[in-house]
């Protein structure tokens, strides 16, 4: 394409010319647009039930994993626990680690 | 939906923090066995004080199944170690080590009987169900082994 040749677009928007209805109100109209849509409502549901439920959700989450390690936890402590004490009180448990650590 | 799946990690990372935490935490603590015994079977001070009694009094009579077992097992190690050995001897040594064994058996478990009921009768019973097996006749633990 030659750069002298005038582009049709170009020609077309150097001569077009826009003449806007008069229109006095218009600012006016804008402005109670604005206010109508600020004074509507919102939703009590999105304004306070949503993050209502999103906080009790992730406390919910902590609380199910604090629960489930103390469970875990608990669970395998009283397993130690009861051998450590089995252990303590069985003289052929005890007998045999003595024997097992002298040799 | 965007928020949905961000609450929905969000609610992933807290549980996972959550647990991570608590699981760290719980696991630092080894409590020694009276402590132990007292928050898992909710104790009274009374109760372990009991408790404590009885195994002062338990501990020489452990103390001694252990030395009678120890000579035993030393006993039956060197018989058999010793073709020679007339089987009349080895036949009493294994009827002394079959009798101690009975004899500790029901030392012991008297003993844990006697714990437990010192406990209410529910946790007493969860006691004995927690710690009876691991005793050695039980018969899911298996023999002691001689040497």
């Amino acid at each position: 394409m030659s750069m002298n040749r005038p582009d049709s677009l170009s020609v077309l928007l150097k001569s077009w010319k826009h003449d806007p209805p008069d229109e006095p109100q218009f600012n006016q109209q804008v402005w109670s647009r604005v206010q109508r849509s600020s004074s509507v409502p919102v939703h009590p549901t999105s304004r306070y039930l949503l993050p209502l439920a999103a906080s009790v959700a992730l406390l919910l989450s902590g609380v199910a994993g604090t629960t489930v390690a103390i469970a875990l936890q608990s669970s395998a402590r009283n397993d130690k626990m009861a051998t450590a004490y089995a252990k303590s009180i069985d003289p052929l448990q005890r007998s045999l680690t003595v024997h097992v650590h002298a040799h | 939906m965007k928020k949905w799946w961000l609450l929905l990690l969000a609610g992933l990372l807290t549980a996972l923090v959550s647990f991570a935490v608590t699981y760290r935490i719980q696991q630092a603590r080894k409590p020694d066995q009276f402590t132990w015994m007292k928050q898992e079977f909710a104790l009274t001070d009374a109760q372990v004080a009991e408790i404590e009694k009885l195994h002062r009094a338990y501990e020489p009579i452990c103390a001694e199944h252990c030395r009678k077992i120890a000579d035993a097992r030393g006993r039956l190690s060197t018989l058999h170690t010793k073709p020679n050995e007339s089987s009349s001897e080895l036949a009493e040594a294994q009827r002394v080590w079959e009798n101690l064994r009975r004899e500790c058996d029901e030392a012991t478990r008297g003993h844990l009987q006697s714990v437990a009921a010192v406990m209410s009768p529910p946790e007493g019973k969860r006691f004995l169900d927690l710690v009876g097996p691991k005793l050695t006749s039980n018969p899911h633990t298996g023999a002691v082994p001689l040497r």
